[in-house]
């Protein structure tokens, strides 16, 4: 077991060890660790943001599971990020409804406005935008947009306009619904 | 809990739910996924808040899951003691005061607000068929089995959401749950329930429509142990989200219905696979299996059965591929959820290479009133080759986006025109409706008389697949929605087998040229060929699925005709594509245009 009580997470940054050791250590009890996982990765990547190499090079350890296994299945899944893109992160609903109902308009803003298109980060590191391939669920509100684990409806070119502003002046406390409760 | 228990639980919870109902006057918020984003939670908060400020000592402030009625979100039930149990749409905290006003502490049904009114025992309403029920309008509010919405209405998969609490096993339990199980584990042995389901006729609900009975007889003769049954709960794809629903509205229900499951394969292990985009159901279904453990519903010895088993929760990680069965299995063992070759079928070797049961939640969810009413019931409900119900999700630009539960063999038009009310704008009309999401064509107005049934849709490249219904109206182009199936495709695809990998890319490129204003008319046999060759071999079904939207464009007239106009003279009816390369592009469009002018001017 490794003795820092930090580690380097590689991107400048430290992760405190104890913290990911206290994710690991609530699934020892299951009993195929295989299945333990992704349920895992879930609970780091919703801590970090990402799953650090570090991270899955402890995770492999403790729970005996190839380093290769680890870093195949946290790229494929599309909830796992193994490198931190950016700061904030615009998640735009492209389900059919909201593709066909507004949300192209919304991608044509983004691009003109942060001159970044699917996947791609702005200079700066600040922003990415993203393609939700799924459903929110939420079709009477489209289109849907999520900005930092924040969900909005309805959501105009001008509406993301200000959202934008508003996260770059470091504004948080505008009404919003928290993504992981819904 | 043995039998004897369960029975005087039963009947003095649901005494205790009748008498709830007869000398409260009871608020009841619904609360999911969608309605928490239209605001359902300052709605529940407000009434909570204001019910304690005005010290209103005999109303009740709960919380049930959503009927389905999206486009009128947030809704809420008030059900004064011996009234009928009326729902409000867009309650807003605004009109939530309203509501309090006149309604709670005053005597005007507010009927302006109100959508209909539903009974709290969803057995009053005979075969879970609202229209059935005779029921009478209440001043100026109508039962909802005489409303547009819910006519035609059959609510036996989705019996429970929107009449329980989602979060209580005891309500649950109050309408009559458990009782399914109690009969099978009791009264019936393996080979029984498994001709119950037979006779039933159900078939699969997640896509493919493999017959349920089947199946189950296939774990269930294997010998090899242990064996598994595992619920097949992530929907990735867009404008899908009934398993989302099911598991946050009525959590209880399939989990009745994994435990009968378990039993027939006679085996105590099962597993609930969530998708990791839906947190609340994933939250509902393992508080459901925490306390149906805690009550004995799982564990040692269920009811005195002798018969035990236990269910883990299993949360996946994004990635649409991952819910094809085979996929989702090596989710399960925390693997790349890859498909991989069939066979061996599932039931051959599915989880950890051992027999395994994978059926959808909607599947699932019908499992216990099947047995308690029996298959012949079932059967009698639905079209020739299709039987029972089948939970339909209407998306874009409906009047009414909703989620309704629908017998099979009724036209589409029905779900279109009476479920959904038609266009949202009259001045748009919907010209043809999309079938089974990213993986199927569509319908154009003039076969709306298609009936809803599994067999005939795959007729037509369609498919019915999860039931979602996506409206196209003349704002939305055919081929701008090919495009995007295609791509949505070729992103999700795995990338395992080659003619998904490349074909999708091939297919997304040349709809990408058409377009912009670059298609060739030779592109058109290239599209036919290259779906041909994606759909016979791929590997698994989404791959065979992914081209059928092209197929279907290229066997439906008006569509094709569609296609023709941007290729040959570069026109989007409408005007979505922006058919930048093409030489008509001068001509501008949108100003009465018609795709006449373009080829006059052509000439």
């Amino acid at each position: 077991m490794l003795s820092l009580t930090v580690i380097n997470s590689g991107g400048g940054g430290s992760i405190e060890l104890a913290k990911i050791n206290g994710i690991i250590d609530k699934y020892e009890s299951w009993d195929i660790k295989l299945e333990a996982l992704i349920p895992c990765l879930q609970d780091i990547q919703h801590e970090l943001g990402y799953v650090p190499a570090p991270v899955a090079a402890l995770i492999s350890e403790r729970f005996h599971i190839p380093l290769p296994s680890v870093y195949g299945v946290s790229t494929f899944y599309t909830d796992f990020k193994v490198v931190k893109k950016s700061e904030h992160r615009i998640l735009l609903c492209e389900g059919m409804a909201c593709y066909f109902c507004g949300s192209q308009k919304l991608a044509q803003f983004v691009k003109e406005k942060l001159g970044i298109e699917n996947m791609e980060v702005t200079a700066d590191k600040k922003w990415t935008i993203e393609r939700a391939n799924w459903c929110f669920g939420a079709c009477q509100d489209m289109p849907v947009v999520e900005v930092d684990h924040s969900i909005y409806t309805k959501v105009t070119p001008e509406r993301l306009n200000e959202l934008i502003e508003e996260v770059n002046a470091g504004k948080t406390d505008h009404e919003h619904h928290d993504s992981s409760e819904m | 809990m043995n039998r004897q228990e369960f029975q005087e639980i039963s009947a003095r919870l649901a005494e205790q739910r009748k008498t709830f109902y007869n000398t409260k006057t009871v608020i009841e918020v619904m609360l999911d996924g969608g309605s928490i984003i239209s605001g359902a939670r300052d709605t529940l908060a407000y009434f909570q808040k204001e019910v304690e400020s005005r010290k209103l000592d005999n109303v009740v402030v709960r919380m049930v899951a959503s009927l389905g009625a999206m486009w009128a979100e947030p809704t809420v039930f008030i059900t004064k003691p011996g009234q009928p149990r009326v729902l409000y749409g867009e309650v807003t905290p605004a009109r939530a005061k309203d509501l309090l006003d006149k309604f709670v502490q005053g005597d005007d049904p507010c009927a302006d607000w109100s959508l209909g009114w539903l009974s709290s025992d969803p057995y009053h309403y005979h075969d879970f068929a609202w229209a059935q029920a005779p029921d009478e309008e209440w001043r100026g509010i109508p039962p909802m089995g005489r409303t547009e919405w819910g006519k035609l209405q059959q609510r036996i998969s989705s019996r429970f959401c929107g009449y329980v609490d989602p979060e209580s096993i005891e309500d649950f339990i109050a309408v009559g749950g458990f009782k399914g199980l109690e009969k099978a584990l009791l009264d019936m042995n393996t080979q029984q329930v498994i001709d119950e389901v037979k006779a039933s006729q159900i078939r699969g609900r997640g896509g493919a429509g493999f017959s349920v009975g089947t199946k189950w007889q296939s774990t269930h003769d294997e010998k090899r142990t242990p064996k598994y049954v595992v619920v097949n709960g992530h929907e990735g794809e867009p404008s899908v989200y009934k398993d989302r629903r099911l598991f946050e509205g009525d959590p209880y229900s399939v989990l009745e219905g994994l435990i009968i499951g378990c039993y027939v394969a006679g085996t105590p292990h099962g597993y609930i696979y969530v998708g990791s985009e839906h947190p609340l159901a994933f939250k509902r279904m393992g508080q459901a299996v925490e306390r149906a453990r805690k009550l004995g519903f799982l564990g040692d010895n269920i009811l005195g059965s002798g018969y035990s088993c236990d269910v883990k929760v299993i949360i996946a990680a994004g990635a649409y591929i991952s819910g094809e069965a085979s996929a989702m299995l090596f989710g399960i063992q925390g693997g790349r959820g890859m498909p991989r070759v069939k066979p061996p079928r599932s039931y051959e070797a599915g989880l950890w290479g051992q027999p395994t049961t994978v059926n959808n939640v909607e599947s699932f969810n019908n499992i216990p009133e099947i047995l308690l009413r029996g298959g012949a019931w079932y059967s009698a409900f639905g079209s020739e080759k299709s039987k029972g119900t089948k939970i339909i999700m209407l998306s874009g630009p409906f009047k009414r986006q909703c989620l309704a539960e629908v017998p099979f063999g009724g036209p589409i038009s029905d779900a279109i025109n009476i479920v959904g009310g038609g266009p949202a704008d009259p001045a748009h009309p919907i010209r043809a409706v999309q079938t089974g999401a990213v993986s199927g064509g569509s319908f154009p107005a003039s076969m709306y008389d298609i009936p809803f049934d599994i067999d005939t849709f795959g007729k037509y490249f369609c498919l019915l697949g999860s039931g979602s219904l996506t409206a196209y109206t003349d704002e939305q182009c055919l081929v701008d929605a090919c495009y995007y199936i295609l791509r949505y495709n070729r992103d999700e695809s795995c990338g395992k087998c080659i003619p998904c990998r490349i074909g999708c890319e091939g297919l997304t490129e040349m709809f990408w040229r058409i377009k912009n204003g670059d298609g060739k008319e030779s592109d058109i046999a290239k599209i036919d060929q290259l779906s041909d060759l994606v759909i016979e071999h791929s590997i698994c079904g989404l791959g065979q699925a992914a081209p059928l939207p092209v197929k279907n464009m290229m066997m439906i007239e008006e569509f094709k005709k569609e296609l023709m106009e941007h290729i040959q003279a570069g026109f989007c009816r409408a005007n979505v594509c922006s058919m930048k390369h093409h030489p008509t592009k001068q001509l501008g469009y949108g100003s009465g245009v018609t795709a006449d002018h373009v080829y006059e001017f052509q000439k």
